[in-house]
């Protein structure tokens, strides 16, 4: 898209790691992280809901500490959900500037896949679960790695039954009491996201960024226009 | 000096380039109206949706048609409130990667500022147009305002007056309503004013004495009472079903509602009101300049009207902006940043969203 000065090209060619930055604004445990392929640097925070305020500031703060110049970054990857719409279009309206300006691909991560790949050495069938406002989760079930079904807007309670009739373990980045069921923390999100993107962008997969949205997993509750 | 301006603040996604605050290279605006529509009205979370995937299309062209490349920019101008929260930070985020990582300086631009600066704005070829002078009455008419301001320089205002209820663009687009006319209002109310006989029905204009304060709700409800002869009940609610927006029904009417004449009437009580007011206030403060602003700017009947006004009462130049100027566009956010960034305004990676911001507010 735009061309980068020769003393940045031969600055890369210095640096042969593969190297991704991620942002994860899905919902106020916000976070960024940069992955190459071995090491991972994360910054996570609560935003408060003050994704806008907070979230380019922190990528620059862990690219200084790291001491990674922002032209030294081979694709960008986001967080898409599911999760708060408007928090997540925080951070997909940053990756998009990034990658249009400085012309390196954009990987789109699901928010449970990320929540998915924390919990993947458990070997156990995973309910990954977000919370969706008040009394309603939104949740994808998992087996062997990969997405089976989902995601699923719906009750605690329906996410109770569904637990309880898959066996499968619960996954959650808030605490949740379910009865009958095994509920873990979510664990570190970005950090996996970061790597799954990092895995899909070597092997060549982009998303168009013009066109990535996040996941809107609806509940029921329509909205009406604002002229009434 | 090259502004990129970007401006999200509704249902319009916008880009244009606009060089030394005045010169237009380019103005992309992309518009929502076909997929609000149906819903008679902007559903927030659809208008931040479709801002979303807009963005960078609609950058994209405007560098592409002004033929300028991001190196070439001096400075990225943004609209950062008033406005709907979740289309804001669509531009309001983009913006603030763009800057960050070409370190181009990055300003916040109030969209109600922004309405006014098209004034400042000239075409290609119509470059050697003289510039509005201070000190300037200026009356700003859109979907969420209706104000009445003195602008003493760049960046400086004194409130005159405001509307105490409806805004003069959403008492368009509820009179549409009523009519049964859809969205947006302020157009579609012109277009059935066509023809129209503007005395047919006495609609009430609130003068509000000597105050340069607005109303329009009660020209609301007078025009409720003139359609409700004419209105049949709506149809039995159809049952909820999973779409999670909901759809709009317009009102049923029986045959002969003289919908031209109402929406003649209807109008020209709005324009009435708001050109001798701001024609009162230019005699009184004896104001050299008036100029018109805001997407209710665009509307014929208040263009041709203000300036008859003005021309009788004062002696003040009218200037009112070319009709792409007036509604939402990125071109008069460029505007607004450039006498912003001489001004030294200037944000950092910190600039938030304001979906409720006064004038002369921004967070720059
Ligand atoms: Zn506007």
């Amino acid at each position: 898209m735009m061309h980068m000065a020769t003393h940045q090209m031969r600055e890369r060619a210095k640096d042969p790691r593969y190297r991704v930055a991620a942002i994860d604004t899905s919902s106020d445990r916000a976070g960024v992280a940069l992955f190459d392929g071995v090491d991972a640097t994360v910054l996570a925070w609560n935003a408060h809901r003050n994704h806008t305020v907070d979230t380019l500031a922190q990528l620059d703060h862990l690219l200084r500490l790291a001491g990674i110049p922002l032209y030294q970054l081979d694709g960008v990857v986001v967080g898409t959900g599911p999760g708060s719409f408007s928090a997540l279009r925080v951070g997909l309206s940053l990756a998009k500037g990034l990658v249009f300006s400085l012309g390196v691909p954009l990987a789109g991560v699901p928010t449970t896949d990320a929540i998915a790949a924390h919990l993947a050495w458990l070997d156990r069938p995973l309910l990954a679960v977000m919370t969706a406002g008040r009394d309603r989760v939104v949740w994808s079930r998992y087996e062997g790695g990969s997405a089976i079904d989902g995601p699923v807007n719906s009750t605690l309670d329906e996410l109770r039954i569904a637990a309880k009739s898959s066996g499968a373990i619960v996954a959650s980045e808030t605490e949740l009491s379910l009865e009958d069921a095994i509920v873990l923390p979510a664990g570190a999100r970005v950090e996996q996201m970061a790597r799954l993107g990092w895995t899909r962008l070597q092997a060549g997969q982009r998303d168009d960024a013009a066109l990535l949205e996040p996941i809107y997993a609806h509940g029921r509750r329509p909205q009406k226009a604002m002229t009434a | 000096m090259n502004v990129l301006g970007i401006e999200t603040s509704c249902d319009e996604t916008s880009a244009a380039v606009v060089r030394d605050g005045r010169v237009v290279r380019s103005n992309v605006v992309s518009s929502q109206i076909a997929l609000h529509q149906h819903h008679g009205g902007i559903v927030p979370e659809l208008a931040a949706r479709a801002q979303l995937t807009a963005i960078i299309p609609v950058v994209e062209a405007a560098l592409a048609e002004a033929e300028v490349e991001l190196d070439e920019l001096d400075a990225i101008a943004v609209t950062c409130g008033p406005g709907l929260a979740g289309s804001l930070l669509v531009g309001v985020n983009f913006a603030k990667s763009l800057s960050y990582s070409r370190s181009i300086p990055l300003v916040g631009v109030n969209h109600l500022e922004a309405h006014l600066y098209a004034n400042w704005l000239s075409s290609p070829g119509d470059e050697s147009s003289t510039q509005p002078e201070f000190p300037i009455l200026a009356l700003l008419v859109s979907g969420g305002h209706t104000e009445l301001m003195l602008m003493t320089g760049h960046g400086r205002y004194t409130h005159l007056g405001r509307t105490l209820d409806d805004a003069a663009g959403e008492a368009f687009d509820k009179g549409a309503r009523l009519l049964g006319l859809g969205y947006p209002g302020g157009p579609a109310i012109q277009n059935a004013a066509t023809g129209g006989r503007t005395d047919a029905f006495p609609l009430p204009r609130a003068w509000l004495g000597t105050s340069n304060d607005f109303s329009f709700s009660g020209l609301k409800t007078a025009l409720l009472r003139a359609v409700e002869p004419y209105r049949l009940p709506d149809k039995a609610a159809e049952p909820e079903d999973d779409e999670p927006f909901r759809k709009h029904r317009p009102p049923r009417f029986r045959d002969g509602l003289p919908v031209s004449d109402l929406a003649a009437s209807f109008q020209e009580a709005i324009v009435d009101v708001l050109s001798m007011k701001t024609a009162n206030a230019a005699h009184l403060l004896e104001a050299p300049q008036v100029v018109l602003a805001g997407g209710v700017a665009a509307n014929r009947s208040l263009r041709a009207r203000l300036a008859i006004e003005i021309e009788a009462r004062s002696g003040a130049m009218l200037r009112v902006p070319a009709l792409d100027y007036c509604t939402d566009n990125a071109a008069m956010v460029a505007a607004a940043g450039y006498f912003a960034l001489r001004r030294g305004a200037q944000a950092g990676w910190e600039l938030d969203v304001a979906s409720r911001l006064p004038i002369g507010g921004a967070n720059s």
